[in-house]
């Protein structure tokens, strides 16, 4: 399960670099040199993602060329959107470190915290 | 009925006065944990207290009371007498329409609420996981954002996000820190203990101490991990700059800001630690919180213990 998601990703990750429609084989061609995973393999993860709405595909011939429907930068706009909205029902699907202070209190702390202790810690600029 | 009376008196002091009472107390911020523990055992003690007082009103006359002595042996007739409800079977069933309401809202409610948080959470991990690139060294998801953000996703899948606007704003202790902090997340199963209290103030949402169990606990769990992180990187300094690094980090307005306050208080705790709770101070509010799980049970079996203890009443 976790390593048909890693493979997942490397197909992702190889169509989003190819940046056109790719046949099968050309995605399995750039996946790991050392150790290629079986075309087959590739090709049922490729349909999964397809269905699950993460690529799109076009008939060539008697294949299919496959693409991303969006850009890595659009689902990951779409993403952190998600992780930062101010739903608050979410909160409890998703543990913050800390949430970002708007910028008035996020001086008011810098300030007592100065004022507090003279020496900065290291990577507090 | 005295019974029923009591119950719900129970559910009355404990859902009302419940937070005021404890916003006073110092403790919590020392025993986070043990603060959640007793705050999720009070909450979802006042949602069992207001359906067994349903259901101790529907327990007049013969309908159960014959049943419930011949299984304890003990006396039908002091049973009866003392759960017994005036206005007979109109009563009862308003009794076990309220027990039964009570019961299916708390447990539809809690389903969804859990099902809900869990899919949402595979959902986000999965799609982290493949606009994200896995860092093996971190054990982390690294997704490509200018906004400083660190958070984790519990359940199936448990996965711990940071964004490179994070991983720029932080120094390699700092790191280990927010790392160890969101792990502390998902060793405590956090998500289940924040969702829990969601679900018991989505029951009553007009209940002050379910209101306020909610806050607390997601509030509390924060506090936890954050004692979890100091002890980890074995330095609380060093999680406090992480928490300012990262709250003030950002160049925009956020979406969801943080409250200063919590921040401000976070940072704190972290940098003049609180002694740890003395051993008897910690069982006897273990003892409290067990006390305020079992309560609302004791008080609707009373009757029936006492009858079973002084043993049948002589026939009149």
């Amino acid at each position: 399960m976790h390593q048909f998601g890693e493979l997942e990703a490397a197909i992702m990750d190889r169509l989003w670099a190819l940046g056109k429609p790719a046949l099968v084989r050309e995605v399995v061609d750039g996946l790991r040199p050392d150790r290629p995973p079986a075309y087959t393999t590739v090709m049922t993860v490729m349909e999964n993602l397809y269905h699950k709405g993460w690529l799109e595909r076009e008939r060539d011939g008697r294949a299919w060329r496959y693409m991303p429907t969006r850009s890595r930068s659009g689902y990951t706009a779409a993403l952190m959107q998600e992780a930062l909205e101010t739903n608050p029902d979410r909160r409890t699907a998703l543990a913050h470190f800390v949430l970002q202070l708007s910028p008035r209190d996020a001086a008011l702390l810098q300030q007592a915290l100065d004022s507090a202790r003279p020496r900065p810690e290291p990577g507090e600029a | 009925m005295i019974i029923g009376t009591a119950l719900l008196a129970y559910a009355a002091a404990v859902g009302v006065l419940g937070p005021r009472l404890t916003r006073q107390a110092a403790w919590p911020d020392r025993a986070p944990m043990l603060a959640i523990a007793g705050y999720l055992a009070a909450a979802w003690s006042v949602i069992v207290a207001i359906a067994l007082a349903g259901l101790t009103l529907a327990v007049h006359g013969t309908a159960i009371g014959g049943g419930l002595s011949d299984l304890i042996g003990a006396c039908a007739r002091r049973l009866r007498d003392t759960y017994a409800t005036p206005g007979g079977s109109a009563a009862a069933v308003l009794g076990l329409a309220l027990a039964g309401v009570v019961v299916v809202r708390a447990v539809l409610t809690s389903a969804a609420r859990l099902r809900a948080a869990r899919r949402e959470a595979l959902r986000h991990a999965q799609t982290a996981r493949l606009v994200g690139r896995e860092m093996p060294g971190l054990r982390a998801t690294v997704v490509e954002h200018p906004s400083p953000a660190a958070y984790c996703l519990g359940g199936r899948q448990p996965t711990v996000v940071l964004t490179t606007g994070a991983l720029r704003l932080l120094n390699p202790a700092q790191l280990t820190a927010v790392l160890a902090h969101e792990r502390a997340h998902l060793a405590g199963r956090h998500h289940l203990l924040m969702t829990m209290a969601r679900a018991g103030r989505v029951v009553f949402p007009f209940v002050p101490l379910l209101r306020e169990a909610d806050t607390q606990v997601a509030r509390l769990a924060e506090l936890h991990a954050d004692d979890a992180a100091a002890r980890a990187c074995d330095s609380g300094s060093v999680v406090a700059a992480a928490l300012v690094t990262l709250a003030t980090g950002g160049s925009h307005e956020p979406a969801m800001a943080a409250a200063a306050t919590d921040v401000a208080r976070r940072v704190t705790r972290l940098l003049r630690p609180a002694e740890p709770l003395r051993r008897a101070h910690r069982l006897f509010l273990r003892a409290g919180v067990a006390g305020l799980a079992l309560c609302p049970l004791l008080l609707a079996l009373t009757p029936a213990l006492v009858a079973l203890a002084l043993g049948p009443v002589p026939a009149a």
